[in-house]
């Protein structure tokens, strides 16, 4: 199996990562902060270096990371928790349903507005001046991916978060697709939150997603109850992460983030992020000499990505990814969660294929899948 | 046996504790806290070896938040 659909989990992750998770669930498997015996207190211990090397990765405070079960999740709460009657909230138009869903059913409930800024495909200072356009006096958050999971249009998120300061609109980003392969610094690029799932770049295990969030941040929680702390008390505590943290934490999925952090650590997020863009380059060359093969690139300047979406003319996406399947290559095809993002860049009728490359995919991989996507297209009766 | 300690509501500000304090030269042990206050319910116990105050200027300092330092006898 050539496996190229790492957007939407890696695959496969990196044996520390697997050893990690069994030593957590056979050596210290107790249940993280809810006690006092060396078990407990080793597993806690273990949530919170994975916290605080989060904390360093991204550059935020340690109780500012707070444990989700997946970015959707991070994302509802950074939406509901954040947001309040009579807000104004601005978009981008190549969001996941992960982001449009919860907006929109607040706008449905009657409780905020929202627009879409459109992303301009080769004009960052379009792209800003879109956004800028949008402002009202009521806008209190913008919320946008850093990198699209459709097109891989990287968003010029520093640039937004430089507009936005200082004019009290919240600014939470989708790093669902950038985070381990594209560098997120929350302090520099100005982001108050930053949500991000644990199973896809940071090469953590399915089950773990995170919300970090700097002091300008205060997110309500969407679930209530046992926290290990403040236990005598009806009231959810007010402290961070305690307060969104209800519930036994994933101890064998953080322990594997973890140790999928340091992976990426040891490798070098700017070799791994150069490593996969040249995989795409070859691939968006590959394709440029198949016949009806069309490339979506919604790029800025530097197109430096890890995926690439595409079609086969007279071809629904759907049915190229299954036949690449047949031949062992593991693509996705479809809508990928995204109706604006197909709504926005016309490819709503027959989606997209994509292909997404992790750290382990090699240039053999692309060649392989190049000469099996030229035989597709050549025949008309597959 | 009378023993002081600096306490923590959680373990997470409790472990940031332990490292600031290790990155300064000073050992400190974190545990739950073996004399919880019945009103604040469970929290964590830091033992530090050495200076308490020391520990506790560090701490503050480094804005980790913490319920101040505590003492209780062993009746045992």
């Amino acid at each position: 199996m050539i496996y190229l659909d790492n957007g939407a989990t890696t695959f496969p992750k990196p044996q520390s990562v697997l050893r990690a998770v069994n030593e957590a669930m056979s050596l210290y498997g107790a249940n993280p902060g809810r006690g006092g015996h060396a078990m407990t207190m080793k597993a806690g211990r273990r949530v919170y270096e994975t916290r605080q090397a989060l904390a360093d990765m991204f550059s935020c405070g340690s109780d500012r990371v707070a444990f989700c079960d997946n970015c959707t999740s991070a994302l509802n709460t950074a939406i509901r928790g954040c947001l309040k009657k009579g807000d104004h909230v601005i978009i981008s138009s190549l969001e996941h349903n992960s982001v449009l869903r919860p907006v929109h059913a607040m706008k449905k409930e009657g409780l905020i507005t929202y627009d879409v800024f459109f992303v301009e495909p080769c004009s960052k200072e379009k792209t800003l001046s879109n956004l800028k356009a949008l402002i009202k006096k009521n806008t209190t958050a913008v919320i946008c991916t850093a990198v699209s999971n459709v097109f891989g249009t990287v968003l010029p998120v520093a640039e937004i978060g430089a507009l936005l300061e200082g004019r009290g609109i919240l600014f939470v980003v989708d790093g669902a697709q950038a985070a381990g392969s594209h560098r997120l610094n929350m302090s520099e690029d100005k982001i108050d939150i930053l949500c991000l799932p644990g199973h896809k770049g940071l090469m953590g295990p399915m089950g773990t997603g995170l919300l970090l969030f700097n002091e300008r941040a205060e997110p309500l929680p969407l679930k209530y109850g046992g926290t290990g702390s403040g236990s005598m008390s009806p009231d959810q505590p007010d402290f961070y992460p305690d307060r969104l943290e209800s519930g036994t934490v994933n101890l064998p999925g953080i322990a594997g983030l973890g140790a999928g952090v340091s992976f990426i650590r040891s490798r070098g997020l700017e070799a791994i992020s150069q490593s996969e863009s040249e995989l795409i380059s070859v691939l968006r060359e590959d394709l440029s000499v198949i016949k009806g093969a069309e490339v979506y690139s919604l790029m800025h300047s530097t197109p430096r990505t890890n995926l690439l979406s595409f079609n086969i003319k007279g071809k629904h996406s759907e049915q190229v990814a299954e036949l690449a399947d047949k031949r062992g290559i593991a693509l996705r095809a479809g809508y990928h969660c995204s109706y604006l993002a197909h709504k926005s860049y016309g490819t709503e009728k027959n989606g997209t294929v994509r292909v997404s490359v992790g750290p382990f995919n090699t240039k053999k991989d692309i060649k392989n899948l190049a000469f099996y996507l030229n035989k597709i297209a050549l025949c008309k009766n597959m | 046996m009378h023993y002081t300690y600096i306490k923590f509501e959680n373990q997470t500000y409790g472990e940031k504790a332990v490292s600031v304090l290790s990155s300064n030269g000073i050992k400190a042990s974190l545990r739950r806290n073996p004399n919880p206050n019945h009103k604040q319910g469970c929290n964590f116990a830091l033992f530090v070896n050495g200076n308490i105050w020391d520990a506790y200027d560090i701490i503050t300092r480094s804005h980790i938040k913490n319920l101040g330092v505590e003492s209780y006898r062993d009746r045992i």
